[in-house]
């Protein structure tokens, strides 16, 4: 994974310094200023010094000028047009909390609500409830989740007048926990949720319905195992085998923010930082941003290969087992 | 199980932790005006802000030496003495020798304009309560000037009519700059440059990646404006000589760089061996003296279709300087545009010199001194008058310099260091407004209270202002939340976009603010470029009847501007000149250029008088139109037919049964944009309106392009939307983007780049006349017709100079006006205004928009509500007020 995350690192990095620097010229276009700024960004030395300057800072934040003194400097750059002077790192950390509380609530609901849907419709295969929530469920995939995010705000904030329109700004020692801050959390966790629920819904149906037509599901029964008891023992489990892993990367997700849903409910979330480090030539952020969620989605891989093994024992990683 | 349990458990638990927290409370305040800007800024630094988000902040926690606002009767402005006590005083009197010396005065001095002291208010505090004196003006001014900060503000001090002595010098000290040697000719007979600092090495410089503002003005079909771009992007049609001329240049380049460049220090060469491994891009920034060519051996080709080969004699020869000079007259001469570029001395412009910029500059050089605790002195380089001088000083550039200094840090690599000052949050600054930063939070929401340290709050003269006590502005980027927040009374101002005037344009609460921009169509009318574009369509369209005078007019003719402005508009105004109403001549009093006799002519200079004009005798009376803004169907449908039949007798003309295809580039196309959609519908059928009944069909074709003003440079459009406005207290200045024909963005194509050629002749109001070409009338009226500086109690003489000298510098700004608009490439459809609903919790100070202050500002905001009051207000009303709003 490592070795993996420094070559897509490396070729990150090149990409983004070989396109344009987006320099304001300064004052009077000032050529000597804009040479000054490119300087300044480091962007007037070679590539390879420039990978090497970057790697450095990482574990030395420091920089010796021409008179000797040393001064600390970031050790992932500095954002130029979204927060001037901000560190990318700092820039995106700050920005995690109400993220990964919105997404994290949003997963508590979402994946064992899925779930359980899943199971009812798969037991309820080809009834009339089956039918309803699978028209239901299809409806939901299929519609994004700006359209809902409109829907909950114009009905449930404007003409109800339940929930805060937007979240409300952190004034007078609130914090992401005030009850008024998580009241105004409730509808943008139910547009984030809607979609999870549905897809969660739809793949516990279809692993459950094929597992309880396997052979072995008649076996547990007729061995004397009520349906309860053979549906959680046995069903189950192995249904879990390809939804454990989409459960992993839904929590893996919790970092990476939902921009129409953050715009549309206020929240000063990241899910704009990303697109905004590109639409900007924000390259320091682009590039600490973009490896971070790689670093992240590398992880993930990661846990996901280990999670089959959880999930049903007969699975293993790696070793040098032979067919038994 | 245990997972379900488990997942209950956080979910309590968070909720748990959340009841801990405080809320807002809110009761200290009765008066909250609550705001939404659509991105966060930045930064909002004095030293740095580039955008309208970033000087938001600063402008309630700031605060000017003076400031603009309304006068008593509501209706016009009146300049206040803020941070300053006093009008400035010219101190010309007190100047020693020794200062003259320093500052470069000659001469008599007294009331020059060029010393002023400005007596500071000893009140004004910062939010900390530390006293704000003279010597923190000139020690902000000693960091936003600062070399090694490299602010983006710093030319306030030298690049409009406020010049203070040395600040540029003091700025670029230290630096050999490579400066555009044009901009140092200033006897364009012989071309000799002349230079405030010495030229470093006598050197003329040619480099092909070198920034000029005189390549992207002259040629500005690339952003880069540098010599390589011109020459790599010359016109495939260009003349067999200039074609030769740009490649020989490129070789004398690629020659010398990779014979005279010592290449092993620079990994850009790591890969060359042989002269053609250089490639385009290490072509650029090199410096290369052009006087080498003489000194050192440089081979070119010969002919412009055979590159160099060393093997063969004949397809090289030696280069000099004298041949460089004559290549670069060729190229340059050939362009044909801007000033000089016929002049026996053309082949400077593209040229730099390299400028050894005073090393020794002190910041005691610098024309600002703190003459005591409480007063400033201004050493200007260039003349001002006193209410200039307030104008430029309305903005201001203090800081709080300990706190500047502790959050200055030092770039990774090279010498430059930035700020962190006015940055992430409200500690990183310090306010010395009315309205001082509480909090804030990036992307969501910043806090402005009152400052109680303010002066302004004791002093007895700022009585029944600045009644609101917190602004809350919040962050919302999406409009449909931003409408709803206002119609359940959580904001005090909506700006309404061209759906939202449907249900709210006739609200009682809506109001108009007037920009000084003016939207036009303008047209491609070069005949020869359009030629072009028509062979890459069908036999079946047409273009090159866009070059024809009678067709652009009747195009105008046929837009009903009030239609138009209700079609495709959310409240911008019909209008039919270059310069609206925003525009003043007189800064004093208020006079707007439109309302003076020579504005009001210029219409009847273009349309003549729409209500009885039989356009020569082209109608018969019963068919005029009836109104004056520009439409006149039944004229248009005449011109129509004789634009047809002058079109039939030209070769490339328009034909019977064809289609008129005008390409119309915008920023979004109208599929994403209402406002296009709308826009060129409107104009298709207003179009074929007086096309059809001659059987002339006009299709619009829309093209996305995001970058369309430079395609447009380029000629490569039919026709686009042209929105310019500039310096209300300048409407001569405007005059540039139509007439100068070094304007990198005018984008008449057509006429462009030809103002210097083409001739006008302008009547004056004494009945004389008299012809120049567009350009030399602009420098008229930048430079030759300016009126001279009255005295506080002028004498008749002076005053009949100076109204002998503005009249007629009025009636050549209403001259060339009427002439661009006669030329009806450039055809104005609106003057663009904003239109925006008020809550009904806050009123305006004043109900007539008045230019510099606009409705009055948060000056002069009252409110109808407190805060408590319009809680109660909206749960009457359910806390849906979209009904209310209507009415």
């Amino acid at each position: 994974m490592a070795i993996t995350f420094v070559i897509i690192f490396t070729i990150c990095f090149f990409l983004v310094r070989l396109m344009p620097v987006d320099i304001s010229q300064g004052p009077g276009k000032d050529p000597t200023t804009y040479e000054k700024m490119r300087q300044a960004y480091g962007y007037d030395k070679p590539l390879i010094d420039q990978y090497l300057i970057f790697i450095r800072n990482i574990f030395y934040p420091y920089y010796k000028d021409a008179n000797g003194v040393t001064y600390s400097v970031s050790r992932f750059g500095y954002s130029w047009q979204i927060d001037y002077m901000a560190e990318p790192n700092k820039m995106l950390f700050s920005k995690m909390a109400p993220t990964v509380i919105i997404n994290g609530i949003s997963i508590l609901i979402s994946i064992p609500l899925g779930i359980l849907i899943g199971i009812y419709m798969a037991l309820k295969k080809n009834k009339w409830q089956d039918y309803v929530l699978s028209v239901l469920v299809i409806v939901l995939i299929s519609v994004p989740a700006f359209v809902y995010a409109f829907i909950l705000q114009y009905s449930f904030s404007y003409k109800l007048n339940l929930f805060p329109t937007t979240m409300p700004p952190l004034m007078n020692g609130m914090s992401w926990f005030s009850p008024s801050v998580q009241k105004a959390m409730v509808l943008p966790v139910i547009a984030n949720s809607i979609g999870s629920t549905a897809v969660f819904s739809r793949f516990m149906r279809a692993e459950l319905s094929e597992t309880l037509t396997s052979r072995f599901m008649i076996l547990a029964r007729s061995k004397g195992m009520s349906k309860f008891e053979a549906v959680v023992k046995h069903g189950l489990r192995n249904s879990m085998v390809p939804i454990f892993p989409m459960i992993l990367g839904h929590v893996i997700g919790i970092f990476s923010g939902s921009i129409i849903v953050e715009q549309v409910f206020g929240v000063p979330g990241v899910g704009k930082i990303f697109l905004d480090s590109i639409l900007q030539h924000d390259y320091d952020v682009f590039l600490f941003v973009g490896m971070f969620y790689i670093l992240i989605g590398l992880a993930g891989g990661l846990l996901a290969d280990i999670s089959y093994g959880l999930a049903d024992p007969r699975i293993r990683v790696g070793g040098n087992f032979k067919n038994e | 199980m245990k997972l379900k349990t488990l997942q209950i458990l956080l979910l309590i638990g968070l909720l748990l932790v959340g009841c801990k927290s405080e809320e807002d409370s809110g009761s200290e305040y009765n008066y909250t005006l609550n705001v939404a800007l659509t991105n966060s800024p930045k930064a909002w630094n004095p030293h740095t802000w580039e955008t309208s988000d970033e000087n938001y902040i600063p402008s309630y926690t700031t605060m000017g030496l003076y400031q603009t606002g309304l006068s008593d009767d509501r209706k016009s402005f009146k300049i206040l003495n803020e941070m300053a006590l006093s009008t400035p005083v010219d101190a010309g009197k007190k100047v020693s020798t020794a200062e003259k010396q320093k500052y470069g005065y000659t001469g008599q001095l007294n009331d020059a304009g060029l010393v002023y002291d400005v007596e500071l208010n000893p009140a004004a505090k910062w939010e900390d309560g530390t006293p704000i004196k003279a010597k923190d003006y000139v020690e902000s001014l000693k960091r936003l000037l600062s070399p090694n900060m490299s602010n983006f503000r710093a030319d306030t001090f030298w690049a409009s009519n406020f010049v203070v002595a040395n600040a540029e010098a003091y700025y670029k000290q230290g630096r050999i700059t490579s400066e555009e040697l044009y901009k140092y000719i200033v006897n364009t007979n012989d071309g000799v440059p002349t230079t405030r600092d010495i030229l470093f090495d006598n050197t003329y410089i040619l480099n092909l990646g070198l920034f000029s503002s005189y390549f992207a003005n002259i040629f500005p079909n690339q952003k880069q404006g540098s010599l390589f771009n011109v020459l790599a992007s010359r016109p495939r049609a260009a003349k067999p000589e200039v074609e030769f001329a740009a490649k020989r240049i490129l070789d004398a380049v690629q020659y010398y760089i990779f014979n005279y460049v010592e290449l092993s220090n620079n990994s850009k060469y790591s890969d060359v061996k042989v002269m053609t491994d250089l490639n385009e891009e290490s072509l650029l920034n090199v410096d290369i003296d052009i006087y080498s060519f003489d000194v050192n051996k440089v081979l070119v080709r010969t002919n412009a279709d055979i590159a160099i080969d060393l093997n063969d004699s004949s397809t090289y020869e030696e280069y000099s300087t004298n041949a460089l000079k004559e290549d670069l007259t060729t190229f340059v001469s050939n362009m044909t545009a801007g000033v000089a570029f016929q002049s026996s001395w053309c082949w400077k412009l593209p040229l730099f010199a390299h400028m050894q910029n005073n090393n020794t500059v002190d910041f005691d050089e610098v024309g600002l001194k703190a003459v005591d605790d409480y007063a400033l002195r201004f050493f200007l380089k260039q003349k001002m008058t006193v209410e200039d001088l307030q104008f430029s000083l309305t903005s201001n550039w203090l800081v709080r310099t300990d706190l500047y200094d502790k959050l200055t840090k030092r770039f990774s690599s090279g010498e430059l260091s930035a700020t962190a000052y006015a940055t992430d949050n409200a500690n990183n600054y310090m306010s010395y407004g009315p309205y001082k930063l509480e909090s804030f939070q990036k992307d969501k929401a910043f806090v402005i209270v009152k400052n109680p340290n303010w002066y302004g709050y004791h002093d007895g003269k700022h009585v029944n202002q600045y009644q609101c006590d917190r602004v809350i502005t919040q962050i919302v980027a999406n409009h449909e939340t931003e409408k709803i927040m206002f119609m359940k009374g959580e904001l005090d101002t909506l700006s309404l976009n061209k759906s939202d005037t449907k249900d709210y344009g006739r609200s009682s609460r809506i109001k108009y603010v007037p920009e000084p921009y003016t939207q036009k169509i303008s047209f491609n009318s070069d005949r020869e470029t359009l030629r072009r574009r028509q062979e890459q369509t069908s036999d079946n369209d047409n273009k090159t009847i866009l070059n024809n005078l009678n067709f652009r007019k009747a195009l105008s003719l046929a837009i009903d501007r009030r239609e138009f402005a209700n079609n495709a508009t959310a409240g911008s105004q019909p209008f039919t000149g270059l310069l609206n109403n925003q525009y003043m001549i007189n800064a004093k009093n208020g006079e707007t250029y439109r309302s003076t006799a020579q504005g009001k002519s210029v219409y009847k200079k273009v349309y003549g008088q729409l209500g009885g004009d039989n356009g020569g005798t082209l109608l018969n009376p019963d068919e005029t139109g009836d109104n004056h803004s520009g439409y006149n169907k039944n004229l248009a449908i005449k011109l129509v037919k004789q634009a047809i039949e002058e079109e039939k007798l030209l070769e490339d003309g328009y034909r019977d049964g064809q289609t008129v295809t005008i390409q119309f580039l915008t920023s979004q196309s109208k599929e994403e944009s209402e406002t296009v959609r709308d826009g060129i519908n409107y104009l298709e059928s207003a179009f074929n309106a007086v096309t059809e009944p001659n059987g002339m069909h006009v299709s619009i074709i829309n093209k996305k392009d995001g970058d369309y003003y430079n395609t447009a440079n380029r000629g490569a459009y039919d026709m686009i939307y042209s929105i310019w406005g500039g310096a209300t207290n300048n409407p001569y200045g405007l005059m540039q983007v139509y007439i100068d024909a070094n304007f990198a963005k005018n984008c008449e194509y057509g006429f462009k780049g030809h103002q210097g050629e083409i001739n006008l002749e302008i009547e004056f109001s004494d009945g004389s006349k008299t012809t120049k070409t567009y350009y030399a009338w602009f420098d008229d009226i930048v430079k030759n017709l300016i009126e001279p500086s009255l005295s506080a109690n002028p004498a008749q003489s002076q005053l009949d100079e100076y109204n002998r000298v503005h009249n007629k510098r009025l009636d050549v700004l209403a001259g060339v006006e009427a002439g661009v608009l006669s030329r009806f490439e450039a055809i104005p459809l609106v003057a663009r205004s904003e239109a925006s609903l008020n809550s009904y919790k806050v009123e305006d100070g004043t109900q007539n928009f008045v230019t510099f202050v606009g409705y009055g500002g948060i000056r002069e905001t009252k409110f109808n509500f407190t805060d408590a009051e319009w809680d109660e207000f909206l749960s009457h009303h359910n806390y849906d007020l979209a009904e209310e709003y209507k009415k």
